[in-house]
C-alpha cells in the first residue's frame, strides 16, 4: 500500500517536474536558455549592508553569465539565528542558504539534522551535473571526507582552504625587533631562550629610555586561547589550536585528549613558571583589548600576541608615535635548538557550512550547476566567489616595477575603504564561497613574491597589503613542519546530541582549570589527580570514545 | 434578599449552585472586564503552549512538534547528568537570592526617603536620575562595568589607589562575580523599582498624618505607623512574584561578564543551556530546562504564597 | 478637590521647627540621599562624557570626569543613518497606541480580580500566571502569529503583547489595597452598574497606578526589539531600537572578524577605525534612546504626588 502511494507520489512529482522544467542546457553555462530562472537566497547581512547587492556588478555578470536570475533577502545579523529555524519551522526555506559561515549558526551537526530530515539537497546526488566539484574532490579526497555525513551525504559546502601554507596558524606572536637588537637577542626558538629573552626584557632598559622598569615582556593574557600558550604547548608535543580541549590524533589515529596527559602537566607548569616570573601585565587576566591597543601604541611591549603590528605600525604613524618594527612567528617553542620546529595549521575547513539548499526546490540542477561554478579551483570561477572578474571588478596591474602584479582597486574604489569598495563591486563578503584557493586571496594582494625583501620593502611602501601571504612565506622560509588540527567531524545525530553535553562540560572545567593552575588557585601537582578523576566523572573516556567513532568514520 | 436565601435552603445542593450563578449574574459586568485578557491568554498564551512538549520529545522539525517521538525524561537527565548542573543550581541560587536580599528593601527604602523630602523639584530630580540607569542596554552596561573595574584604569581602583590601596583585579575573581552583578544590577533598577512603592505612598490617608501630628509622633513613627502600613500589601506581592523567579537568571549579563577565572562562581543555569546549545541547537534539551525551571519557580511560589496567606493575608489567589 | 484638603496637612509649625530626633533623622535621610544621588548620577554623566570624547581616552579611563578631545563624530554618524527617524516615528507609534491597548485590557482586568465578589477569583488568578512560566517557545507562537496573518503587521508589536501578568498584577493589588470596598457598596446602593463605579470613581481615584502602567508598559513598548527582529520583514516598519542595534551589533562583528583575524591588514585598519566610532557610538545612542523617556518622566511623576484622597472620600 505504502509503495504504491509512493510510486504514484514520484509519479505525480515527475509528471510536474516535466511540466514546469527549466529548459536546461546540457553542460557549462549559461545553465538555462531562454527565460531566466529565479533563485531566492537568504542569509545574514554582510559587513556593508548599505550597498543593495542584488544591483551590483557581481549578481549583473552572475545573471549574465548563467542566465540565472538570483534574489538575496539579508537579515541582520542578530535576526538571522532565529530566522534560519523559523524557515525550516514553517518549511519557507528559499532556494538556498548563504553567507551562513560566518554568522549563520549552521553547525556541522544542525546541518546533518535538517539535512537527515529531509530539509537539505544532498549534493552528493547531483555529482554528474557537477564536474568542478567532482574534479575537485578528485584533488583533494580529503575534503571530501570532511564534509560527507555518516550515511554518506554531502548537505553543504563550508570553506574549504586548499591555500596549504596559508591556513598556518594566524594568530603568532609579533617580536619588537627594536627592542631585541638593544639587548643583543634573537627571537627565541626554544623554552629557554623565551625565558632568556623575556627577562631581559623585564629586566633591561630594552627601550633605551633610562628606565629598566616601563617594559612590558609580554601582551597576552592567561586565557586559554592564549597564542603564547599555545606555541609553547605544540613544543611538549599537544598540538592543538588551543589548551582548552586539546584533542589531536597520534600517528596511529588514536585520538588523545592533550588535557589529561603527562606533557601538559609539564606544560601548565612552564606556563606557570612564566606567569611567576612576571612577565605578564599586572592585569593580564582583566586587560582590555582597547588598553592593549593604547599600551601598544606607547611602545609598552615587547611581544605582542594575536596582533597584526601592521595595523599598529599605521595608527602609531597617524598619532605620530615612533614606529617599531615588529617580526612576527609562529611555531613551536621546543626544549632543544635541533628539535623539529613544528607550527599547528588550522583546520583547513570553515568551523560552520557556509552554504546550503534546499532539498524541495523547484530548480535543484540550476542550484547544484550554479554552485558547481565556485568550485573551478584553477579557473575563473575559484575566483569569482571572492573576489569577482577581471575586468568587471579589478584591474590587473603591475606594482611599482617590481614585477608583481596585484589586483588594482586604489583609483576605482574612491571613498570606499577597500573591503567595502570589494563588497559592492565582488561578493558580499564569502556569500557564494567555497574556497580558498591558490587563484584568490590576490585581490588587493599581491600575486607572486620572488623573495622576503621585495615583499617587505613593498610592506613599507604600499598601503594594501596581506597578511597572511607574508607570514606564511616567511614561515615556509624557515622550513617549518606543518600538522594539522582536529577539524569538524563528521558525527551522527545520536552522537551529535550525545556529544553537546558531555562537550560543554569538559569544555567549560578545561578552560576553568588551566586558568587556574596558572594563577595559582590550584596546586599542579597536589590537584592533578583530583583534576583527572574530575575529567572520569564527567565521562570524558566516552566523549573521547565519540570522537574516535567519528574521525574513523571520516578517516574510512 | 435574606429572605430569598431561606426559601432556596431547602434543596441544598442546587440552591448553592444556584446562589453562585446569582453572584455571578449580579456582577456579570466584572466578568465583561475580565473578557479580554481572557481571550488574549488563551489565544496569544494557551494556543501555542503545546509547544512545552518539546521537553518531552525528540524533536524533529519536519514531523512538528506534535508529530515528533515521545522521548519521555531523556532531555532532563541529560541536565541532571551533568557535571555543571549542581554548581549552575548553587550559583542561580546565589545570585538570584543576593539580589533579592540587597535588590528588594532598597527600592522601598529609597521610595519612603524621598516620600520625606519637601522640595518637589529635588524629589523629582533624585527620581529621574535613579530611573535613568534602567534605560541601559546589558550589553553597554557590562562594558561600562569592565570599565570601571580595570585595575590599571578603572575608576574604583582609581579611588582605591587615591586612598593608598592596592589595584584590585575584581573581574578575575571567583568570589567578587557574585557582588559585581548584584550590585551593578542595583544600581540598575533601584530607581526604576521605587516606582510602583512612589505610586502606593501616594495612597497614604492624609488626615492619619495629621492626627499623627497632633499626637506629637516622630517622622519615624508616621513612617514605621502611617506610610509603611500602606506599601505593606505591594510590598508582599511584589516579593511573592519576586520569590517566583529564584532560579531565573537571565543569560545575557552572565554571559557578558563570565571568563575562565570567575567561572566557577559564574557559570547559570542559562548560560549553561546556551553553551550546550551552541554546540547543537537543541530545542528539545533548552526547552527541558525551561520547563524544569518553572516548575521549581512555581512551587516556591505556591509555597510562598500559602505562607504569606497564613502570616499576612495578603496573597496571590 | 484635592487642594482644599491638602493644605491643612502642611503644617507650618512641624515644618520649620523640627524637633531633635526629627532633625537627626532629615539630616540622615538628606545625606544617604545625597549619596546616592552622586553613585546614580556618576555612570550616567559618565555616558554623557563618553558620547562626546575620544573613544580611545574613554576606553583607558582617560576620560572620567571632563571630556577629552571633545567630538560631536558619534552623534553626526548616528543621525547621518536616516532610518533612525524613520525609527523615532514608528516607535512613537507603537509605544503610544500599545499602551493605550495595554491600559484597556490590564485596568478592567485587574479590577475584576481585586472584586471581592467574583467567583472564580482563584481559578482565573492561577489560569494567568500559569503563562508567566510556561509558554509554547518560538515555533509554535510564530505559527500562532502567522495563523492570525499578523506576520510583518505593525498591530503584531502590539496585539500579541496587549497584557503583561505581571502588570495586571500589580495593578490588581493596587486596586484591592487602596479602593476601600465600602466604595463599591456605596456606590451599589446608588444603583451605579460596575461599569460606571469603575470608570467614575475608580479610574480617577487611581490616577498613580495608571501612571505606574503607563511608564511599565510605555517604556517595554521603547525597548522592545525582540519581536520586532522575528515577525517583522520590512525595514519601514522597525521600531528604532531595531536600527539601534543594527548599528551596535556591526560593532561586534568588527571586533569578533578582527579577532578572528582572517582578514588583510588594510581590511583591519579600516574596521579598527569602524570599531572606534562605534565604541563612540554606543554611548550617542544610549542618549538618543533614552533622551524622550526621561523628558517625559518628571510630567509623569507628578500625577503620584497629587496623591488620592481616599480618606475625603470616606469621610
Amino acid at each position: 500500500m505504502k509503495k504504491i502511494l509512493a510510486l504514484v507520489l514520484a509519479l505525480m512529482l515527475a509528471l510536474s517536474a516535466a511540466a514546469m522544467a527549466d529548459t536546461l542546457t546540457d553542460s557549462g553555462y549559461p545553465i538555462v536558455e531562454g527565460d531566466m530562472v529565479t533563485l531566492e537566497i537568504a542569509g545574514p547581512e554582510p559587513y556593508y549592508p548599505d550597498h543593495d547587492w542584488n544591483d551590483s556588478p557581481f549578481v549583473t555578470e552572475i545573471e549574465k553569465i548563467m542566465n540565472v536570475h538570483i534574489h538575496y533577502t539579508p537579515y541582520s545579523a542578530d535576526a538571522w539565528p532565529n530566522q534560519m529555524t523559523l524557515m525550516f519551522a514553517t518549511d519557507e526555506l528559499p532556494d538556498m542558504l548563504a553567507n551562513l559561515n560566518d554568522r549563520g549558526n549552521m553547525s556541522y551537526g544542525q546541518a546533518l539534522k535538517y539535512g537527515d530530515e529531509g530539509y537539505l539537497m544532498d549534493f552528493s546526488q547531483y555529482k554528474d551535473i557537477m564536474p568542478f566539484m567532482t574534479e575537485f574532490f578528485k584533488n583533494h579526497p580529503e575534503y571530501e571526507s570532511y564534509i560527507t555525513t555518516a550515511s554518506g551525504a554531502i548537505y553543504g559546502f563550508p570553506i574549504m582552504n586548499v591555500q596549504g601554507a596559508d591556513s598556518l596558524s594566524i594568530y603568532p606572536l609579533s617580536w619588537n625587533t627594536d627592542w631585541l637588537k638593544n639587548l643583543g637577542l634573537e627571537i627565541p626558538k626554544t623554552r629557554d631562550e623565551l625565558v632568556e629573552v623575556l627577562t631581559a626584557i623585564r629586566d633591561k632598559d630594552a627601550d633605551g629610555d633610562g628606565d629598566a622598569t616601563n617594559e612590558i615582556p609580554y601582551a597576552g593574557g592567561l586565557t586559554n586561547g592564549d597564542n603564547l600558550a599555545q606555541m609553547v604547548m605544540w613544543g611538549y608535543g599537544i598540538y592543538s589550536r588551543v589548551p582548552g580541549y586539546a584533542i589531536y590524533a597520534d600517528d596511529n589515529g588514536k585520538l588523545i585528549l592533550g588535557n589529561m596527559t603527562d606533557e601538559y602537566k609539564e606544560f601548565v607548569t612552564f606556563m606557570r613558571k612564566l606567569y611567576t616570573e612576571g612577565f605578564y601585565a599586572d592585569d593580564a587576566s582583566v586587560v582590555t583589548g582597547d588598553e592593549i591597543k593604547e599600551r601598544t601604541l606607547n611602545n609598552q611591549y615587547g611581544v605582542l600576541s594575536g596582533a597584526y603590528s601592521e595595523q599598529y605600525v599605521a595608527l602609531q604613524e597617524e598619532r605620530g608615535k615612533t614606529v617599531q618594527n615588529w617580526i612576527p612567528t609562529n611555531s613551536a617553542f621546543t626544549a632543544n635548538k635541533d628539535d623539529a620546529r613544528v607550527t599547528v595549521l588550522n583546520h583547513p575547513v570553515s568551523s560552520n557550512i557556509n552554504i546550503v539548499a534546499n532539498a524541495s526546490t523547484e530548480h535543484p540542477e540550476v542550484v547544484a550547476r550554479f554552485l558547481d561554478y565556485f568550485f573551478d579551483e584553477f579557473g575563473v570561477g575559484g575566483d569569482a566567489a571572492l573576489n569577482g572578474w577581471a575586468g568587471v571588478s579589478f584591474t590587473p596591474k603591475e606594482v611599482m616595477g617590481t614585477g608583481i602584479t596585484m589586483f588594482d582597486v586604489e583609483e576605482q574604489r574612491g571613498d570606499m575603504d577597500a573591503w567595502e569598495y570589494r563588497s559592492s563591486v565582488a561578493c558580499w563578503y564569502q556569500c557564494f564561497a567555497t574556497m580558498w584557493c591558490k587563484v584568490n586571496s590576490n585581490w588587493l594582494v599581491y600575486d607572486y613574491v620572488e623573495n622576503k625583501d621585495d615583499l617587505l620593502d613593498m610592506w613599507k611602501h604600499c598601503s594594501i597589503g596581506n597578511g597572511n601571504n607574508w607570514r606564511a612565506y616567511c614561515n615556509e622560509e624557515d622550513g617549518l613542519t606543518f600538522k594539522t588540527t582536529f577539524g569538524p567531524m563528521p558525527y551522527t545525530d545520536a552522537e551529535a546530541t550525545e556529544r553537546a553535553t558531555l562537550y560543554t562540560d569538559v569544555k567549560t572545567y578545561l578552560d576553568t582549570m588551566y586558568t587556574a593552575f596558572i594563577t595559582g588557585e590550584y596546586d599542579i601537582d597536589g590537584y592533578w589527580d583530583t583534576y583527572v578523576d574530575t575529567l572520569k566523572n564527567m565521562k570524558v573516556e566516552r566523549l573521547i570514545e565519540i570522537e574516535q567513532a567519528a574521525y574513523d568514520r571520516m578517516a574510512g | 434578599m435574606s429572605d430569598s436565601i431561606q426559601r432556596l435552603a431547602a434543596p441544598r445542593r442546587r440552591s448553592k449552585a444556584r446562589k453562585t450563578l446569582l453572584s455571578v449574574l449580579r456582577c456579570w459586568q466584572v466578568y465583561v472586564m475580565l473578557l479580554p485578557a481572557l481571550i488574549y491568554i488563551i489565544l496569544f498564551a494557551y494556543k501555542p503552549m503545546y509547544g512545552v512538549l518539546i521537553a518531552f520529545k525528540t524533536y524533529k522539525m519536519k514531523l512538528g512538534i506534535m508529530g515528533s517521538p515521545w522521548c519521555g525524561l531523556d532531555n532532563f537527565y541529560r541536565l541532571f547528568n551533568s557535571y555543571w548542573f549542581p554548581i549552575t543550581v548553587r550559583n542561580t541560587l546565589t545570585l538570584s537570592l543576593l539580589s533579592l536580599v540587597l535588590g528588594f528593601p532598597l527600592p522601598i527604602i529609597l521610595a519612603l526617603m524621598l516620600n520625606e523630602l519637601k522640595s518637589e523639584g529635588i524629589r523629582r530630580t533624585i527620581q529621574t536620575v535613579s530611573y535613568a540607569p534602567h534605560f541601559i542596554s546589558t550589553v553597554v552596561l557590562c562594558s561600562m562595568v569592565t570599565l570601571f573595574l580595570s585595575p590599571s584604569s578603572g575608576a574604583i581602583n582609581k579611588f582605591i589607589e587615591f586612598f593608598g590601596g592596592k589595584p584590585v583585579s575584581f573581574m578575575a575573581s571567583a568570589p567578587m562575580f557574585k557582588w559585581i552583578y548584584v550590585l551593578s544590577g542595583v544600581w540598575q533598577g533601584v530607581g526604576w523599582s521605587s516606582i510602583i512603592f512612589t505610586a502606593a505612598l501616594a495612597g497614604v490617608d492624609k488626615s492619619l498624618l495629621e492626627a499623627a501630628d497632633i499626637d506629637g509622633a516622630t517622622r519615624i513613627q508616621k513612617i514605621w505607623y502611617v506610610n509603611v502600613p500602606v506599601l505593606i500589601p505591594t510590598i508582599v506581592i511584589m516579593l511573592i512574584l519576586q520569590c517566583g523567579s529564584l532560579l531565573s537568571v537571565g543569560y545575557e549579563k552572565v554571559y557578558l561578564l563570565q571568563n575562565d577565572f570567575n567561572m566557577t562562581a559564574a557559570e547559570v543555569i542559562s548560560t549553561y543551556t546556551y553553551k550546550v546549545g551552541l554546540e547543537q541547537a537543541d530545542f528539545a534539551f533548552s526547552t527541558a530546562v525551561g520547563v524544569l525551571n518553572s516548575v521549581v519557580n512555581s512551587i516556591i511560589l505556591i509555597i510562598v504564597n500559602a505562607i504569606s496567606r497564613r502570616v499576612s493575608e495578603t496573597a496571590l489567589w | 478637590m484635592s487642594k482644599a484638603i491638602y493644605k491643612p496637612v502642611v503644617n507650618k509649625k512641624n515644618a520649620i521647627k523640627l524637633r531633635g530626633w526629627d532633625l537627626a533623622f532629615m539630616i540622615i535621610v538628606c545625606v544617604v540621599l545625597a549619596l546616592f544621588f552622586f553613585i546614580e548620577l556618576y555612570p550616567m554623566f559618565f555616558i554623557v562624557i563618553a558620547s562626546f570624547s575620544d573613544p580611545l581616552a574613554v576606553a583607558n579611563g582617560q576620560a572620567l570626569f571632563w571630556p577629552v578631545r571633545p567630538t560631536l563624530d558619534g552623534y553626526k554618524y548616528v543621525l547621518s543613518y536616516t532610518v533612525i527617524w524613520l525609527g523615532y516615528a514608528n516607535t512613537f507609534f507603537y509605544t503610544i497606541v500599545g499602551t493605550a491597548v495595554n491600559l484597556a485590557v490590564t485596568l478592567p482586568c485587574g479590577y475584576a480580580l481585586s472584586r471581592r465578589d467574583l467567583k472564580g477569583k482563584r481559578f482565573f488568578m492561577v489560569l494567568f500566571m500559569f503563562t508567566m512560566y510556561f509558554s509554547g517557545g518560538l515555533v509554535p507562537g510564530y505559527l500562532n502569529i502567522k495563523q492570525f496573518g499578523l506576520i510583518d503587521s505593525r498591530w503584531v508589536l502590539i496585539i500579541p503583547g496587549a497584557m503583561s501578568v505581571y502588570n495586571m498584577i500589580v495593578c490588581r493589588t493596587f486596586f484591592a489595597s487602596t479602593i476601600p470596598w465600602e466604595l463599591h457598596e456605596a456606590a451599589r446602593i446608588d444603583g451605579a452598574s460596575d461599569f460606571r463605579t469603575f470608570a467614575r470613581i475608580v479610574l480617577p481615584l487611581s490616577a498613580p497606578i495608571i501612571v505606574v502602567m503607563i511608564l511599565y508598559y510605555g517604556v517595554g513598548h521603547w525597548n522592545e526589539y525582540f519581536n520586532a527582529m522575528i515577525y517583522l520583514k520590512s525595514r519601514s516598519k522597525f521600531p528604532l531600537q531595531s536600527f539601534l542595534r543594527e548599528i551596535l551589533i556591526k560593532g561586534e562583528m568588527y571586533k569578533e572578524e578582527i579577532a578572528k583575524g582572517m582578514l588583510d591588514g588594510e581590511a583591519i585598519q579600516d574596521m579598527l577605525k569602524q570599531l572606534d566610532t562605534i565604541n563612540m557610538i554606543k554611548y550617542c545612542i544610549i542618549i538618543i534612546a533614552t533622551a524622550p523617556m526621561l523628558a517625559v518622566y518628571p510630567w509623569l511623576q507628578k500625577y503620584f504626588a497629587k496623591g488620592v484622597m481616599i480618606g475625603s472620600v470616606k469621610g
